[in-house]
């Protein structure tokens, strides 16, 4: 078949001299630059020099996801007393089949930094126990931006625990009911938190949207 | 080789800034639309349509894969039998990788398609003949780069698509999208190249960009080797 896309004619020399010279312009890029600025590994000390080393610095959302996936450091105290007012609540949740928009929920409570929440959750009425998403996360009022955490997002069908809250925002869950059938989320808390209706984290998810937009928050 | 030069380091300026102004785009869909999609479940043709279209609109290892493929086609008949060369392999990849539930990792198969955007650029530059004295088929080689675009397609969509439910037609509309999206970006390009080939200094210019294209290429190869060597510890 005929060449269709004809290239202009080159010397082997040439065709080395640029192939060499590209991969030693991109083994620079990526020396001086790239992996300083996004894997913090400064080989020359270039990216020290300059600041770039920085900008690899871990973000602080992840930090403190991380540091609440760890075990307990040291630094953590063992016993945390609370002015707050103890509570207790038992909620169910009923979310209709997935078709509808009332398959999805977000639960949310309200919890200054360093408050704890033990709580316990189950669904019932799953046919199918791979057909349950959730995704439990904090989100923390402006400070100035909305930083959110999520703990723990994937498929399952309850979970207990205790979650400290790592600032002040709000605390929960995202519930997805994946099958057709309507489902029962049966959830007690315990803690240190402030109830939240649906109004409420529509007017908190509102409120944090104009003053750190467009980093919006992702319910 | 001097102006050459010159216009490669400003290519590669513009580039870099590129590159600066959407981190979020280099590596898939990113923060705010991933929040969406992984919340939202089920089935959502319409923003899996724009997914698609954005996600290639938007990926600067498409972008410049596309634009040196046509660097040098003169013909629209060409360019369409290019673009749905590399159309085929994408789609048959991605479909067969959502559907069959294939993994590749996706800093690797990034890796390739920085590869990609080198071959076609050095390609272009006439190197490959001059350093072999064989020039493979370019338009076999581009749809089989097709085939692994398609494989980094496919991990997009399973990244977003946490459940079962709703994927084949998610899939469908994210790929209609992706076609979408390149023939936006080829319709620039192409205006773009028309301009461009009817300057009076055009010969010199193409070598420069395309080594730029081809440092680019190497650039974004390296970034993703990195990424997949220190996976977890960044």
């Amino acid at each position: 078949m005929a060449d269709q896309n004809p290239t202009p004619a080159s010397s082997r020399r040439r065709a080395l001299i640029q192939l060499g010279g590209a991969a030693l312009a991109a083994a620079a890029i990526m020396v001086l630059f790239v992996l300083p600025a996004e894997f913090g590994k400064d080989l020359t000390g270039f990216g020290k020099l300059t600041g770039l080393d920085r900008l690899a610095a871990p973000q602080p959302a992840k930090q403190a996801a991380s540091a609440a996936k760890s075990a307990p450091s040291a630094a953590a105290p063992l016993l945390r007393t609370y002015a707050t007012r103890w509570r207790t609540d038992q909620i169910d949740i009923p979310l209709t089949s997935a078709e509808d928009l009332g398959g999805e929920i977000e639960t949310k409570v309200k919890m200054k930094k360093g408050a704890t929440l033990i709580y316990s959750w189950t669904v019932t009425g799953l046919t199918n126990p791979e057909e349950f998403y959730f995704d439990m996360h904090s989100q923390s009022v402006p400070m100035p931006k909305v930083v959110v955490i999520s703990h723990e997002a994937r498929i399952g069908t309850g979970g207990n625990g205790a979650l400290v809250a790592p600032f002040e925002g709000i605390h929960g869950w995202y519930l997805q009911n994946q099958s057709v059938g309507p489902v029962v989320v049966h959830l007690k808390l315990a803690g240190f938190y402030e109830r939240m209706t649906p109004a409420d984290i529509r007017l908190f998810n509102e409120q944090a949207a104009t003053i750190a937009a467009p980093f919006g928050p992702p319910s | 080789m001097k102006p050459q030069l010159r216009t490669a380091t400003l290519v590669l300026i513009a580039l870099a800034a590129a590159l600066a102004a959407v981190p979020a785009l280099a590596h898939g869909i990113g923060g705010k639309d991933a929040a969406y999609v992984t919340q939202a479940g089920g089935l959502h043709l319409v923003p899996f349509f724009y997914l698609g279209a954005k996600h290639m609109a938007t990926g600067y290892d498409h972008l410049l894969f596309v634009l040196a493929v046509i660097f040098y086609l003169r013909r629209l008949t060409h360019v369409a039998l290019y673009v749905t060369m590399f159309s085929i392999g994408h789609s048959i990849t991605l479909l067969a990788g959502v559907l069959l539930g294939i993994r590749v990792d996706a800093f690797l198969v990034d890796a390739v398609i920085g590869l990609s955007v080198a071959y076609q650029a050095f390609d272009n530059l006439g190197g490959l003949k001059a350093l072999t004295g064989f020039r493979p088929d370019t338009r076999l080689m581009v749809l089989g780069f097709g085939l692994v675009h398609g494989f980094g397609l496919a991990a997009k969509v399973q990244e977003l698509s946490p459940s079962g439910r709703g994927l084949v037609g998610n899939m469908l509309a994210f790929n209609v999208g992706v076609e979408a999206g390149q023939l936006l970006v080829l319709a620039l390009w192409l205006a773009f190249m028309l301009w461009w080939r009817r300057a009076p200094r055009f010969a010199g210019q193409a070598v420069a960009a395309n080594l730029a294209i081809l440092t680019a290429g190497f650039v974004l190869a390296g970034y993703q080797v990195a990424g997949y060597l220190m996976q977890g510890t960044a």
